[in-house]
């Protein structure tokens, strides 16, 4: 990894939503009866590699794409979940990105990573940011 | 749980019972339960300790008046019995490569040094967590139930951690060897937090069980 390290960009507002799409691993909570996702929704691995990835609604709607062209765009059985750029922030440290994915277009014309401000975060962060999202997300 | 809190909790409840649809026709299995799970969540967000939902949940029930039959609620107990360490076992074994799920072929790695963990800290009634591999070589379990979570995950280095979180906020983190094992006093702790986890998730759902069917 070499250059300096982006994890938030300011110009991208707080209300803004993010779209996750995860590998159908959701647990069912036996109080509420709703769904939620898991551990494996954010693991330390992947945000170690790059960040998590996500798809941004202000480009999605930039580029006339929506979020059944995110359903559409995996093989395996996967949900796409929702949270707000807000969620992501009120974790210290923690910010989003945009980040094209060429081997996605067009949609990967509204991709982007959600990031901690050190590219090799502690354990303790990602679950901080983890438990946070994973409270925050809801079925899109 | 302050005596203003539980006034207002209580007062949220009988809105609760008020605007539910059954309400006009008597108690039903589902309203009782939805007011169960509301005075659940509302104990959670006010206080941890699992007497102030038993508190709440009674009056709850109280809210009834005489139509309402406690006894209906503890009947609901689950035919099967749980064994929490046969679950753990067996769901580990479903991502033990090559296993077929064979209870004769031993895990290995993250899941083998998940399983202890997960045995030191449970007992033969705590409610299941939902076991999975995180897709990177790593195992994990989780529990949640309203705004609680609890995760207890070993990686792919075999390094563990335990976390846990109230309403999006991480409330303890640990990290330890997983071939070593958990702390002694962490191990305590957080047995203690499982045994009240347990009892609210038997409590509120007492069908908790067939959550984990399949």
């Amino acid at each position: 990894m070499t250059g300096e390290w982006h994890w938030d960009d300011e110009s991208i507002p707080s209300t803004d939503v993010l779209y996750r799409h995860v590998p159908r691993k959701t647990r069912l909570d036996p109080i509420t009866g709703e769904w939620s996702l898991t551990l494996a929704a954010f693991t330390a691995d992947e945000m170690r590699e790059d960040g998590w990835s996500i798809y941004r609604e202000g480009l999605m709607r930039r580029h006339g794409l929506t979020i059944s062209d995110i359903e559409a765009s995996g093989s395996a059985p996967r949900e796409v979940w929702a949270f707000e750029v807000a969620d992501v922030r009120c974790v210290h440290g923690c910010g989003v990105i945009d980040q094209e994915d060429r081997s996605k277009l067009p949609l990967g014309a509204a991709h982007g990573l959600v990031r901690c401000d050190s590219p090799r975060p502690t354990k303790r962060k990602i679950a901080e940011l983890r438990n946070r999202l994973i409270d925050r997300a809801r079925l899109a | 749980m302050t005596q203003r809190k539980v006034r207002g909790v209580s007062s949220r409840i009988s809105r609760v019972a008020r605007s539910d649809p059954w309400a006009a026709h008597g108690p039903t299995r589902s309203a009782r339960f939805r007011l169960a799970a509301e005075a659940g969540l509302l104990s959670q967000r006010l206080d941890d300790d699992v007497l102030g939902a038993v508190a709440l949940t009674s009056g709850m029930v109280k809210l009834w008046g005489k139509s309402a039959r406690w006894d209906d609620l503890r009947s609901d107990r689950p035919a099967q019995q749980a064994d929490y360490f046969r679950y753990v076992d067996t769901r580990l074994r479903r991502f033990e490569p090559d296993s077929g799920g064979s209870s004769r072929v031993p895990l290995t790695g993250a899941r083998r040094l998940l399983k202890g963990v997960l045995d030191s800290v449970g007992r033969i009634s705590t409610v299941y967590p939902y076991i999975a591999d995180d897709g990177f070589g790593g195992a994990f379990a989780e529990w949640k139930a309203g705004a609680q979570r609890i995760e207890l995950a070993v990686d792919d280095k075999l390094a563990a951690h335990v976390s846990v979180s109230h309403s999006g906020d991480t409330t303890w983190f640990l990290e330890f060897d997983a071939a070593e094992g958990m702390p002694f006093e962490d191990r305590q702790r957080l047995r203690q937090l499982l045994d009240k986890h347990s009892a609210l998730v038997s409590l509120l759902n007492p069908h908790w069980l067939r959550v984990f069917v399949g």
